[in-house]
């Protein structure tokens, strides 16, 4: 097997030959980009360039499933979201929040011709034709109420939870038909899979009732509609509403250390593939030691991909994420 | 129940108009502002910081209970100073470089204020060198750091090195955030970590006057 046929023999259900190792949030190194030549910020506007990084966590740190390097940030940046867009040892993030009211919540007809999506696009179409024999490909969108977050500010988002729901109904239905769009144009440039980054409806951003009657139909009308495997990511404790997850219609759940190894593979009960749980503090502090005794705790209780829970730092050491692959190998 | 437990439980249940009624009445009633700021707004923000830690209310609760008193403190703060109540501490907060997120770092300001510690609020992305400058114009006790993302982590490491090499030796760091730990405070040289914003005022209190 390859790594593309191993990570996706895993995603499906299947029975690989060991267990793939796989990143769906942001991941590259300071060290990676020293090696490449190809630097944050500008990767993100290059796609040349971003798919060499990419394929750097492919052959230099042994993951079988690799991502393209933005973390969760391409919808807004390309709907007018200010941006700072980062340094070599520092992710991109957003500066400001374009939609006032729902009035203002517009998708262009010219979507994927803004940056960054485009260079998204571009990148997901040269990394699979330059390295999609051996690796699998990932694309990623955010999930529907962080990038509502990312758009109308996140204390006015929670807010108006409470004070104004159909307002807020009414952006996420914006928001879905954008990002549903974004994730088949993604899968139509190559993308063997599509992540969504929904850490912005984390454990303690809204209640298990507030996400089952506000979000998970959101969730379920939004994964139905994209037109390939989805791994669903949900930082932190999501343990009270993991029977709600199972009912979004996800392929995957990519969960962080917060829940434990063997309750996540107890609670999907075959229902769906797990991807997880590798602390991505410990990636950055701790040493390659600590980091293979969570990837025997996860294959342990039978997480079928091995990945790390979140976005890591740019200033993790390239031994503590090659100690991932190393652990599985020698497994 | 009297205005001063009814205003509690405005703040309980984000009531920010009842709020803002009751601080009024009280006020006609000539209650000292102090002692509507700790009999009444402070037990509520201390009730709602209770039930978040025992996952009963989550972030949009804490929200709007902050906004009401958070409102109701707006008609407060004029009255305490001009009657010359002065914060027993001043602080500095902010989020550190290469984080937006400001929700934890605004509930630790709103519980702070509450405690009678004023507050400097940087806001969020901010560098080392602006909260070092921050801390010396200020003359502050206190520093907080907030950090939801794992990937900011090394700069609040950095932030707490400037804070050092700047010399500021009695300023006592409180860090917090998602990602957070003890563990992660005793490495990058914290003097305190608080687990959560209802957390932050027993924290800030204990570190600066063990």
């Amino acid at each position: 097997m390859n790594s593309r046929e191993r990570f996706l023999t895993a995603l499906t259900g299947g029975k690989p030959d060991r267990a793939p190792l796989a990143h769906v949030a942001a991941m590259t190194t300071v060290e990676l980009q020293q090696s490449t030549g190809c630097f944050m910020p500008a990767v993100h506007l290059d796609a040349e360039q971003q798919a060499r990084l990419m394929a750097a966590n492919h052959d230099t740190l042994g993951f079988d499933a690799v991502s393209f390097i933005i973390n969760f940030f391409g919808e807004p940046a390309a709907l007018g979201a200010e941006m700072d867009w980062g340094a070599p040892d520092r992710l991109p993030t957003f500066k400001s929040n374009p939609w006032r009211t729902p009035e203002d919540a517009v998708i262009p007809e010219d979507l994927f011709d803004r940056q960054p999506l485009k260079t998204c696009l571009e990148t997901i179409r040269t990394a699979k034709q330059r390295y999609g024999d051996r690796m699998a490909v990932l694309g990623k969108i955010m999930g529907p109420f962080s990038m509502l977050q990312a758009m109308h500010g996140v204390e006015n988002v929670l807010m108006e939870l409470l004070d104004s729901p159909s307002q807020i109904a009414a952006f996420l239905d914006v928001c879905v038909e954008a990002l549903v769009r974004h994730a088949n144009a993604q899968f139509e440039a190559g993308a063997d899979a599509v992540s969504i980054g929904e850490g912005g409806a984390g454990a303690r951003m809204l209640s298990p009732a507030a996400y089952e009657t506000c979000l998970l139909p959101v969730h379920r009308r939004m994964i139905a509609r994209i037109q390939g495997p989805t791994i669903l990511h949900i930082c932190g404790d999501v343990r009270s509403r993991l029977h709600l997850l199972a009912q979004t219609g996800m392929t995957c759940f990519n969960f962080d250390w917060a829940v434990s190894p063997a309750e996540m593979t107890a609670a999907a009960a075959g229902r769906y593939t797990v991807m997880g749980n590798i602390n991505t503090t410990d990636l950055l502090c701790a040493g390659p030691a600590e980091l293979a005794r969570q990837v025997e705790e996860n294959l342990a209780a039978g997480v079928h991909i091995i990945s790390p829970g979140c976005a890591t730092s740019p200033r993790c050491p390239n031994a503590n994420l090659r100690a991932l692959a190393d652990a599985i190998a020698r497994h | 129940m009297s205005e001063l437990q009814e205003l509690t439980q405005a703040v309980i249940k984000g009531d920010r108009n009842k709020a803002k009624q009751l601080t009024q009445t009280l006020l006609d009633q000539k209650v000292v502002p102090m002692d509507i700021v700790e009999k009444g707004l402070v037990p509520g923000m201390a009730e709602v910081g209770d039930r978040f830690k025992r996952n009963e209310y989550f972030v949009p609760e804490m929200l709007i209970a902050a906004r009401a008193m958070k409102e109701a403190m707006a008609m407060l703060e004029p009255l305490l100073a001009k009657a010359g109540i002065k914060p027993k501490y001043t602080a500095v907060l902010g989020t550190v470089q290469g984080d937006l997120h400001d929700i934890g770092k605004n509930l630790v300001g709103m519980m702070w204020k509450g405690a009678n510690i004023g507050v400097v609020d940087l806001g969020s992305n901010v560098s080392a060198d602006k909260f070092v400058a921050a801390v010396k114009q200020h003359n502050a006790q206190i520093v907080g750091l907030s950090a939801l993302l794992t990937t900011t982590m090394p700069a609040m490491k950095d932030t707490v090195q400037a804070i050092r090499n700047a010399g500021l030796k009695t300023v006592k760091v409180v860090i917090g955030g998602a990602p957070i730990t003890q563990e992660f405070a005793n490495e990058i040289g914290a003097d305190a970590y608080a687990p959560d914003a209802a957390s932050g005022v027993d924290v800030a209190m204990k570190t600066v006057a063990p």
